[in-house]
């Protein structure tokens, strides 16, 4: 599993690399959540946790 | 991922201040994302697995697709009006026995699977546990269906006499409603429809398409249909809160070990490293090591049965298999000889 989170967050980063505009991750999730009603986006929750 | 962009994206790494009335998933998994809108609603449930590797129905590609399906739904979405009968916010550092446990070790993470864990101690304490609590999330071969891990609202295959072949379910049909779930992508939303589904006697609401024409029927179940297989079950972390246990845990033998000892290679062949003789589970360890058994033993059979694939199958089929309180014949190789032991499973 961690190989697939870090797949995913390495695609994102090379993914931002390419574009002037990087992906911002928060870490706060009632914060998000309300950045994503204010700014009228969907929410892309990520949940990591290692056993 | 340039379907990220237009998202507010956060990244999770302690659930303790997770609302688990909103940010419901399979909190046995390692990964998971929620796709969905401010108001709460979950457009769908990624990241969820089966028997193989956690990889098999999470790639990079699916999820750029699902981003991309989920922008479109969000733009034709209305969000709703809170409601003032909405859940009150439930989290689970609130549930006494995690509560009781973070008074001594305060700081300290909260994973995902420990969210499991903490909801089956409460259920055992508030003596609401049923024998079907643990099944969480089914699988889809539950209901007889297998799904196209690249496309995981094809039908793969329907396994015969199941609910989904009695619903008229073939393979190639694409899911697009299933219970709670209005719109299907992913075998998150599969697990989540069934998840939501009772474990008695019920019925659940499913549409399909086939070629340009949309079919709906109901899954009829019977009491239990989500029990799944030791197999099956293997990987979840869950498994650690079930008894019986063997009171005993350990590492596999190499192909290379078992030839020396003169095993085939598809023997089921493993080493006692460590019997449980700590913490609130000591009295299985004891009783382990009361029965004969040893660090260092090779268990070759238990239960009468020698074809576990792995540490995790094994623990999971006794929890899942056996009953405390049964006796049962664990053989272990020691020494080049085959020595039979007979170990009773306490709670």
């Amino acid at each position: 599993m961690r190989a697939l989170v870090s797949l995913v967050l390495a695609s994102l980063a090379a993914a931002q690399d390419a574009d002037p505009s990087p992906i911002a991750w928060q870490t706060d999730l009632a914060a998000a959540r309300a950045q994503a009603q204010k700014s009228d986006k969907p929410l892309l929750a990520v949940f990591r946790c290692e056993t | 991922m340039q379907a990220a962009r237009d998202f507010v994206c956060v990244r999770v790494v302690d659930m303790s201040k997770v609302d688990l009335n909103v940010f419901a998933f399979d909190y046995d998994l390692t990964f998971a994302a929620l796709l969905m809108h401010a108001d709460g609603t979950v457009y769908h449930r990624f990241g969820s697995r089966d028997t193989r590797e956690p990889t098999t129905f999470a790639s990079m590609s699916l999820l750029a697709s699902l981003l991309r399906a989920t922008l479109i739904e969000y733009r034709a979405h209305a969000a709703r009006e809170p409601s003032p009968q909405a859940a009150p916010p439930r989290y689970v550092v609130d549930l006494p026995p995690l509560r009781r446990k973070r008074q001594t070790q305060a700081g300290s993470c909260v994973h995902c699977h420990t969210v499991h864990d903490t909801l089956h101690g409460h259920a055992v304490e508030t003596k609401t546990l049923t024998p079907d609590t643990h099944f969480v999330y089914p699988s889809p071969a539950r209901v007889g269906i297998e799904l196209d891990p690249a496309a995981q609202e094809r039908v793969l295959t329907v396994q015969a006499e199941s609910p989904a072949a009695r619903a008229g379910l073939r393979a190639g049909d694409r899911l697009r409603r299933l219970g709670e779930q209005p719109i299907v992508l992913t075998l998150g939303d599969v697990q989540w429809a069934l998840h939501q589904a009772s474990a008695g006697d019920t019925e659940i609401a499913l549409t399909w398409q086939r070629d340009d024409a949309e079919h709906t029927a109901t899954l009829g179940l019977t009491a239990g249909w989500k029990r799944a297989p030791a197999e099956e079950y293997a990987w979840r972390p869950y498994k650690w809160n079930l008894a019986p246990d063997p009171g005993f845990g350990g590492g596999l033998l190499s192909a290379e070990s078992k030839r020396r000892l003169g095993l085939d290679e598809g023997a089921f062949a493993l080493r006692i490293d460590y019997l449980i003789t700590w913490g609130e589970k000591a009295h299985r360890g004891r009783a382990a090591r009361a029965a004969g058994l040893r660090e260092g033993d090779i268990v070759v059979a238990f239960g009468g049965k020698a074809d576990f694939a792995s540490h995790d199958h094994f623990q999971a089929w006794v929890r899942l298999a056996c009953k405390a309180g049964e006796s049962v014949e664990v053989v272990v190789l020691r020494q080049g000889k085959r020595v039979p032991l007979q170990l009773k499973l306490p709670e």
